[in-house]
Order: C-alpha cells, then structure tokens, then sequence
C-alpha cells in the first residue's frame, strides 16, 4: 500500500502518539522538578517559587524522574528510528543501559575514575564540572534503577501494542 | 509486506537521533536521574526520617569539682521535643529520671568521685508516637589532665609526613607557618593538589615534643583531642578529616573519625574528641600488633607516645586545596 503525496511530508499518526506521549511523560518530569524538588537541586530548570514546596507528587517523586527519562527517551527515539520493531525494542534496552550506566557511575568505586576521566577531556568547562558533580555527589539508588528498568519495559509495552495494532490494520 | 510509515531524510532522521540523545544526556544529568543529585530528603521527598537523638559529648572525662554538660542534639527538625534525663549507677543495668531535668541539656554543677562511671540517658519524644534514646559517660579524675598543645606552630617543632600506601601516587604537600589569619593569630596551613587517579590523601602531623612517658608522667586512662580547623582553598567538593594521631613503638594511630568534616572556611573545633580510650584508636602502619598486646599500649609499662595529627583530604582528582590548623591540644586523664 502506498501513502499519498500529502502524508509522505508529514509525521504519521502512529508516530504522533508516541511523540505525544513521551512529551506528556516528559512533562510530568518537569512538572515533579518545578513543583517538589529544590531550585538548587537541577540544572537547566528554572525556579518557579509560586510552584516550589507543592509536593505533588509525594513519595513517588524519589523514583518518578528515573522512570519517565527512559520511558519518554526510548519512545522519542522509536518514534525517529526506522520502523523496524527490533529497532524500535533496541531503543528501550538503550535508554535503560544509559541510565544505569550513570547510576551505577556514581558508586563511590567508579565516580573517582570518572572524575579523572571528565578532567582530562572538559578541563573546568562547565559540561565537564557539572559531570563531575553528578558522579561525585550523586548516590547510587536501586529504586532509580529498578524505575528506568520499568520506564524502558512499559515504554516497549507501548511500542509492541502499536505494532500489533498497526500489523492488525493492515491485516484488514 | 514492510510498510515505510517515516518520510524523514537519512539526515534527517540521524540529526533527529543525535538530538535526542544529547537531550537525553543533559536530562540525566541536570535533573541529577532520580533522587540521587542532591540527596533529597524530607520533606520534599520520600517518608520522614526516624527521630534519632545524641548526646554532645557522648563520653567525657572531668577533674573533681568541675561542671560537665550534656547537650541533647536531634538528627533533624521535629517542632516540639520534650526531653527526660536518666542517670545509672550501676554501668547502664538500671536507670532512673533525674527529677526537673526536662530541657534539652544537663548540667552536673560539680562533680566529684562517686560521679565516675555514670552514665546518662536522655529520652526524646516528638509527638505521640517518636521517641528515641541516647547514652553517656562520665569519668571523673582526681587529678588534673597532662596538657600537650601548640597554637603557634613553630615548623621545628613538627615533622610533617605525606602518608602513601604502596602503589599509590607521590604528592607533595605545601606546610607552611602563617602568622596571622588563626583563631587567633599564627596558625598552620597545609596546601595540596589531589594526584591524579586518586580522591584521597592523607598527611601526618608529629609533634617534635609533645611525648608522653607513661612510665614518668603516669598510665593514661583517657585521651581528649582538641583543634580548630578551617578549609581555606575548597575544590568542587573538599572535605577534610581532622584526626588525633599518636606514634609509639613504631606504629602510628587514628582517633576515630568525626561525622562532620572540616569544610568551612570559618574556624570551627569539628574534630574534637573526648575521652577516647586505647580500643578507640586504630592502627594505621607498623609492624603488627602481637597477639595479647595493647595496642596502642595506655598502661604505666608502656613506651613512649609521640602525639600529633592527621588530615585526611578527600576532592576530585587535580584539584588544590588548603586548611588549616590551630589551637592543638591533648589532654591527657592520667590513672
């Protein structure tokens, strides 16, 4: 089946969802950083003090960002891969491993080595203090890692159901 | 059949990807990935800690006729803790409330002998449900405590150590007597930059004369450390462990390790000890301990003790740093 001229410019429906949903994942993120986390506490986010101190989302605000970072990232990245479901899948794992790759660099035995490392490639560039930072003051959390294992499977649950669906569609 | 559902260029899509992922990176990163960048704590996060209660000083020794405070001291703000002091007579089996003592200090306006050995116990309660507990001694001395200080830090009067364990890099710290700037007045500062690969130094203080001849000056029952200690040149995140640090026999001792590190650059008595006895101290270097033996050895037989101090500075590899020390001082309780 070939698409028409008209939709061949434009993004489909299917990746429009996805888009949709990770930016409304992200957005409870930034949500969850201006509303329940300290101002000093994140890079990049700027200080909303009408929002500060509402804690929105109470305990679940320990694990929330873990989960929301590799769901939101893995569909983001399906959305722009090839649509291919082993690449898609692969986009997930990816997402999971980059975050537990920065959760576990910050185990006191690896955040040293990597502190030497980010010094001797970013010198006192601001990138480089704000890695060093990250590593050396961050702690190692395995609800965090148990939350990006989930953020990463529900967001190949998305994707699979999408597939099916599509695969489904197509079948009629 | 495959259906091609994305119109995007190869460039296109590869530029989409890099996005994403420098996106993703600065994501992790700035938002610190979950709780962990900074430790978020209570109450914009997660459940409230336990109370938990100490006492400030946990163990203190004083001569007869002195006044001696205890100071209760919260592990976090709870609002309205009430408090009750217990006293043992009996090495902490029993304990009974001293009567009107309610408020977060106590006070024993003048101790005498039969106060050796108490020990205290303050209950805190915060509301209906939290309460915790703490314990402190009280050794009581007839005579007056053996004195070692210095606060004007003559550099003939030290030896100064960079202390490095096998296979770990060289560093050569700057020690230099500087005349004004202490608490008051002359103080020592000591300069460093962390050597690559590692985040730890540690550099060793002896006093040239302050040495205590238990055989001459009397057995040691036990120790307290004083010092003042200010972070003068702070990398990305310096912390320094002030540390009692005693030589005998050949073998060189740590005092335990404070819970605050020296990091401000205000002076501030943050490693101070009190009554630290022989089982407090650890063994650094030197030959083994022989079995059945003190070490270090705090009775009238015993060797010479050479006192003095240790830092260990911890930062980011390649960084500089300096503290500084002054108004050193060891009291030594005598048996």
């Amino acid at each position: 089946m070939r698409r028409s001229a008209a939709s061949a410019t434009q993004p489909d429906s299917p990746t429009i969802v996805l888009v949709s949903m990770a930016l409304l994942a992200l957005l409870a993120g930034l949500l969850l950083y201006l509303c329940d986390r300290p101002a000093e506490s994140t890079w990049l986010i700027p200080a909303l003090p009408l929002l500060q101190g509402m804690n929105l989302f109470g305990s679940a605000g320990a694990w929330l960002p873990s989960f929301v970072h590799s769901f939101a990232f893995s569909l983001l990245t399906a959305a722009a891969l090839p649509d291919r479901a082993s690449w898609r899948y692969g986009a997930c794992l990816g997402w999971f491993v980059v975050n537990a790759a920065f959760e576990f660099g910050q185990l006191p035995q690896f955040a040293t080595r990597l502190a030497d490392v980010i010094h001797a490639v970013f010198g006192s560039a601001a990138v480089g203090q704000r890695l060093t930072w990250y590593f050396m003051h961050g702690r190692f959390d395995n609800d965090d890692l148990a939350a990006a294992a989930v953020g990463a499977l529900c967001a190949a649950l998305v994707l699979h159901l999408g597939i099916a669906l599509g695969e489904h569609r197509h079948a009629r | 059949m495959h259906v091609e559902h994305r119109p995007w260029t190869r460039l296109g899509r590869l530029v989409m990807l890099v996005g994403i992922g420098l996106a993703g990176l600065v994501g992790i990163v700035g938002s610190g990935g979950g709780a962990g960048f900074p430790p978020c704590g209570p109450p914009l996060c997660g459940e409230a800690a336990p109370l938990v209660v100490s006492i400030e000083p946990a163990d203190t020794t004083a001569q007869v006729g002195a006044a001696v405070s205890f100071e209760a001291v919260q592990s976090s703000d709870y609002g309205n803790v009430s408090y009750q002091w217990r006293r043992s007579a009996d090495g902490g089996v029993s304990f009974v409330d001293i009567d009107g003592s309610v408020s977060s200090s106590y006070t024993v306006p003048s101790v005498n002998l039969a106060d050796d050995g108490a020990i205290f116990m303050v209950v805190a309660r915060a509301g209906e449900s939290l309460t915790a507990q703490a314990v402190a001694r009280l050794s009581v001395s007839a005579t007056p405590p053996r004195i070692y200080q210095d606060a004007n830090f003559d550099l003939t009067g030290w030896t100064v150590l960079p202390w490095i364990p096998p296979g770990t890099p060289e560093f050569s710290p700057s020690v230099e007597r500087v005349a004004s700037g202490g608490n008051p007045d002359a103080f020592l500062k000591t300069s460093l930059t962390m050597p690559s690969g590692i985040g730890t130094v540690t550099v060793l203080y002896l006093s040239n004369s302050a040495v205590h001849d238990p055989a001459v000056d009397g057995a040691i029952r036990s120790i307290d450390y004083a010092e003042d200690c200010a972070a003068l040149v702070r990398g990305t995140a310096t912390a320094v462990q002030p540390m009692l640090l005693i030589e005998q026999n050949g073998r060189r001792y740590l005092s335990p390790a404070v819970s605050v590190a020296c990091v401000s650059s205000t002076w501030k008595p943050v490693g101070n000890r009190s009554a630290l006895s022989a089982a407090d101290f650890t063994q650094l270097d030197g030959p083994a301990c022989p079995t059945a033996a003190a070490c270090p050895d705090f009775s009238d037989t015993a060797a010479p003790l050479r006192f003095g101090f240790a830092r260990i500075t911890r930062s980011y590899p390649n960084e500089a740093s300096a503290d500084g020390i002054d108004n050193w001082k060891v009291s030594v309780w005598r048996r």
